[in-house]
């Protein structure tokens, strides 16, 4: 994907760009919010500006993949870039030049109600937990919208009243089973079906916002589990 | 929709790993741990009613050589039939395409965990004599392991002592991935002493994946790249660090010596394999003099000394009581 995102061909550079921004707008727009602590019109406006800045000062081509992962350079990059902008006397009108993105901010912000960024964290820490928490939310949303295409129905419906839950709030099988009238090894195998797949639609994203193979499976060998943050 | 919570976050990240064997004879547990190929379960064989570990590749593999390196590590583990070595039971692929097997489960801990509670040296040297009998027999076989150190050792509740982690191993005669393909050419390689490597002119190759091993553990000669050519002497290497780690800062002299001659930089100035290795340390045990070291007059007195303590004993007894008996008898 970062192949594109250096490609000459202006074409090709915004299409990349939108990719980039697709996946990143999440983490980038709560990071700017909860750590930055800006107000929700100019945490959009500066993670537009940003994304349009990742291609405009060629940013992308300074990534050095043997120092940082792809994900700690957009964090690194983007706390330079916040710095910047405030130090500017004013904030110039951003994105007026061939380049927009559209960053889908919708609902975001009903999301991070209540959200605060814990103040002892490092930056790195929170940025990674955000990015991680894009990743599934855009999975679970996109496994929603196949499930309800596919009608299948109660496969989303136990999936959410289970694996969305709380633990104080998760149901065991059995009153899932009774529920649904279903049988209890029915409900354990449309779960783990919902959850093949919410993996599958998972590798996928990650997959977008990598750079390259390696960096894929070593993303992805931490992406999963619950040993650490 | 909500925001996903750190709760609801960290148990889709869980459940989303969580492998679902085919067919009903495996019963999936809690992670037992990870590793650099993926995560190790406890899991319940049904069919045979026993517990047993089971090692699922965090991705399919991108590659044929990814899923060799799986499938290799299970056929060692199939090929070295040990009790020093864990057996594997099952192989096999998930819907998604992960590949796992599942072996025995082995109940204990890390050698440098165990050795905690084992404060006496003659003890623990014997838990080290079974490790190289282990490393021995696997050099036999052909089979290097090329990443001994104290956390791929297990001892069990029972004291035995289990080689883990195959998954660098080196196969004798097998070619491995980037290796030179170079024809095997007399005089190239380093001939002194051990198994014949498998050939192959000894290049620096330091292309990355060349480099296999633990730094601080592996051998001098692995960690410059050259893992393609090493031979039982590498294992040596490694050997001796663990004796190092096993036998405090300040060991007797003889054993110090020992230690030095495993942990050798140059392969030919170490034991040429694991048994001599532990021919040393029984050597060490029963005070009979050991080959790493050159001891002096006296030394050599006095350890004879000390090995014929009880002897040497009840000579110097039996003569007090005849040169008692003899005074008396002359009164
Ligand atoms: N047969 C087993 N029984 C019990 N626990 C095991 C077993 N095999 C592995 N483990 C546990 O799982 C962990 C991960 O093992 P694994 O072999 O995947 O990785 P590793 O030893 O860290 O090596 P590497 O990263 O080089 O692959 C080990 O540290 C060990 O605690």
């Amino acid at each position: 994907m970062l192949e594109a995102v250096r490609a000459t061909d202006p074409e090709i550079r915004r299409r990349a760009l939108e990719r980039l921004a697709a996946a990143y707008w999440r983490p980038v727009y709560t990071y700017l919010r909860l750590h930055w602590r800006e107000p929700e019109e100019e945490a959009r406006d500066l993670a537009q500006g940003f994304f349009v800045a990742l291609i405009e000062r060629d940013l992308a081509a300074r990534w050095d993949p043997s120092r940082a992962r792809f994900r700690t350079w957009v964090r690194t990059c983007l706390d330079s870039f916040v710095a910047d902008e405030r130090r500017a006397a004013g904030r110039r009108k951003r994105g007026g030049g061939a380049v927009h993105v559209p960053l889908e901010a919708e609902g975001i912000e009903d999301e991070l109600a209540g959200a605060i960024a814990p103040s002892t964290e490092d930056p790195d820490t929170f940025f990674r937990r955000e990015w991680i928490r894009g990743l599934f939310t855009g999975s679970v949303r996109a496994l929603r919208d196949e499930l309800r295409a596919a009608g299948r129905e109660t496969r989303l419906r136990l999936f959410e009243r289970y694996d969305l839950a709380d633990e104080a709030d998760r149901p065991t099988y059995a009153r899932l089973a009774t529920e649904e009238s279903l049988d209890i090894a029915k409900v354990g195998n449309e779960l783990y079906a919902a959850r093949a797949r919410l993996r599958a639609l998972v590798l996928e994203r990650l997959r977008e916002c990598t750079s390259d193979e390696a960096e894929y499976r070593a993303e992805a060998r931490e992406l999963f589990g619950t040993d650490e943050p | 929709m909500n925001r996903l919570s750190d709760e609801a976050l960290a148990h889709l990240r869980d459940v989303t790993e969580r492998p679902e064997l085919p067919g009903d004879r495996y019963e999936i547990h809690e992670r037992l741990g990870r590793g650099g190929m993926g995560t190790v379960w406890r899991a319940t064989d049904r069919e045979l009613a026993r517990d047993v570990a089971v090692k699922v590749m965090t991705l399919p593999a991108a590659s044929d050589r990814e899923r060799g390196r799986l499938q290799r590590e299970a056929h060692i583990l199939a090929r070295l039939e040990h009790p020093g070595i864990v057996p594997i039971h099952d192989i096999g692929q998930l819907a998604d395409g992960r590949l796992w097997y599942a072996m025995k489960l082995v109940r204990g801990v890390a050698l440098d965990r165990a050795v905690e509670s084992v404060s006496a040296l003659p003890a623990r040297l014997r838990l080290f004599l079974r490790l190289c009998e282990t490393v021995e027999f696997a050099h036999v076989q052909g089979v290097i392991h090329r990443d001994l150190k104290p956390a791929n050792v297990m001892v069990g509740p029972f004291g035995e002592v289990l080689v883990m982690d195959w998954g660098v191993a080196k196969v004798l005669g097998e070619p491995e991935e980037g290796e030179p393909a170079a024809p095997p050419s007399a005089g190239a390689a380093d001939a002194s002493g051990g198994a014949a490597t498998d050939g192959g002119a000894a290049t620096d190759s330091t292309s990355p994946g060349t480099v296999l091993g633990t730094p601080g553990w592996m051998a001098p000669e692995q960690a410059a790249g050259r893992a393609h050519t090493v031979d039982p002497r590498a294992d040596v290497f490694g050997l001796g660090r663990i004796l190092h780690a096993l036998v405090g800062s300040e060991p007797p002299r003889r054993l110090a010596a020992i230690v030095a001659r495993a942990e050798a930089s140059r392969p030919e100035d170490r034991y040429g394999t694991a048994s001599e290795l532990a021919a040393d340390i029984d050597r060490f045990l029963s005070g009979t003099a050991v080959s790493a070291y050159r001891e002096g007059a006296l030394e050599k007195l006095g350890r004879l000394v000390e090995r014929h303590r009880v002897a040497i004993l009840l000579l110097l007894a039996y003569v007090v009581m005849r040169s008692l008996l003899f005074l008396w008898g002359d009164r």
